[in-house]
């Protein structure tokens, strides 16, 4: 995006109820100034953020008093994991731990503005048309600026031949059909993750029958509270290992990836909860590494193994019939679809012995009953 | 008599005209104060393309797009 384009305001938004706001109530500087440099003085890029009270809540109270806590606004959950795992008995280590979580990790928040009027800042920002505010936001130019890398490209089937998502492939859904403006404004204090979030979507938001005591589907009944919607409907995603980070000569901030496979592995629930009952779920192992802050300091991150570094995921690319659901014995006893201690390297052992699936929970192959006749 | 009428004419318009006067004023002086109260430079500025793209190669040859680093590599 040039530059002319990410600061032009269209005429248009001078129109608007929040164009007749002076530019300065919420941006500072000094309107009458033609000088531009000095008239930029004390300009605020982005009044949203930290304080989103001052400015969006003068009139939108009730979203911005739950916003300011969402997940997105926060990003707690991120720093939760990384201190769980950060080496918590020296506290110079600890700062610098803190110091690159701050410069690598918690820089991704989004706060109003990022999503309603320009594009995140983790993407160099830029209007998304020309200031005037979007209610729901393009999915192309801002979830999928943070979010482009594993979810955009499952949903939207960019990963080279993997099927895009059925909602939309053939309903033509967007990120925010289930992700609804209720749940990105959610109060996620004292949340652990985003699968904790009480507004989270759920499949049977819309789907009601295949949770039902009775539902149509045989095999809904067989496996209902035993194994995540998931387990059956998604395909291989995107796993990432050996992330490092660190600082260049000129000072931008890198990382370094040096794994990527796609891969579905189903494993055991590390944390069951009333509405997450299910002995099985799909795990997917993130960009995480004990020596992923080294550059900054060594053995920062001491207590790793302290969370599965394989977790709980809900891929994007849920299908009606995928391998693993075409018959009964594509998944009983398919021990591949599992995963198992040979799947995880040495040092993860440890950190992994409650979600990897022993040879006797890989469940035993049954007479061979082709699914397609119950469908 | 007619050159006498058509002076005493003039001056009761004069004097009417003064007597209004005051009542302008401050109207006029508002009007000029609202004007200068519209006229943001920040929106004189932001909604020209022209300008915008012009400054943009100003700002650009003092500071250079920060860009990714060359360090960076793998999928993130």
């Amino acid at each position: 995006m040039e530059l002319y384009e990410k600061i032009y305001v269209k005429p248009s938004f001078l129109k608007t109820n929040h164009g007749k706001i002076g530019c300065e109530v919420c941006h500072n500087g000094d309107t009458k100034d033609p000088n531009r440099q000095t008239a930029h003085k004390g300009i605020v890029k982005d009044p949203t953020f930290p304080d989103a009270d001052k400015t969006c809540g003068e009139c939108h109270e009730d979203i911005t008093s739950t916003a300011k806590n969402s997940l997105h606004y926060t990003l707690a959950p991120f720093e939760k994991v990384i201190r769980a795992r950060a080496n918590k008995k020296d506290k110079g280590i600890l700062n610098k731990v803190c110091q690159a979580t701050a410069k690598h990790c918690s820089a991704c928040h989004a706060s109003c503005g990022q999503c309603h009027v320009s594009r995140p800042d983790y993407v160099a920002g830029g209007f998304l048309a020309g200031h005037l505010f979007q209610e729901k936001p393009c999915m192309d130019t801002t979830c999928a600026s943070c979010h482009g890398g594993r979810v955009y490209a499952e949903f939207t089937g960019a990963n080279n031949g993997y099927p895009a998502d059925i909602h939309h492939d053939k309903e033509e859904m967007t990120c925010m059909d289930c992700h609804t403006g209720k749940e990105m404004h959610a109060d996620a204090t004292g949340v652990a993750s985003r699968f904790d979030l009480p507004e989270r979507p759920k499949c049977d938001n819309c789907h009601p029958d295949v949770v039902s005591k009775k539902p149509k589907t045989s095999s809904h009944a067989i496996h209902r509270n035993k194994v995540a919607c998931q387990v059956c409907h998604a395909v291989a995603n995107k796993n990432c290992f050996n992330c490092h980070v660190g600082t260049d000569k000129k000072r931008l901030a890198y990382f370094k990836c040096n794994e990527t496979r796609m891969l579905f592995k189903i494993g055991l629930n590390p944390n069951k909860t009333k509405d997450r009952p299910y002995n099985y779920v799909v795990l997917r192992h993130p960009p995480a590494d004990p020596r992923l802050f080294d550059f900054y300091i060594k053995d920062g991150l001491s207590d790793f193994n302290k969370l599965p570094t394989w977790k709980l995921d809900t891929p994007h690319n849920i299908q009606r019939i995928t391998p693993q659901n075409k018959t009964c014995n594509n998944c009983h006893g398919n021990a591949s679809l599992f995963l198992r201690e040979k799947d995880v390297t040495d040092w993860e052992q440890k950190a992994n012995a409650g979600v990897v699936v022993p040879q006797a929970k890989i469940p035993k192959p049954l007479k061979e009953i082709s699914l397609k006749w119950k469908l | 008599m007619k050159i006498l009428l058509k002076k005493k004419g003039h001056r009761a318009g004069l004097i009417i005209i003064l007597a209004i006067a005051p009542f302008f004023g401050p109207v006029r002086g508002y009007a000029k104060a609202e004007t200068a109260e519209a006229k943001s430079e920040c929106i004189t500025c932001h909604t020209d393309v022209n300008k915008l793209i012009r400054l943009g190669w100003e700002i650009e040859k003092i500071r250079p797009k920060p860009g990714k680093s060359a360090e960076t590599s793998g999928e993130g």
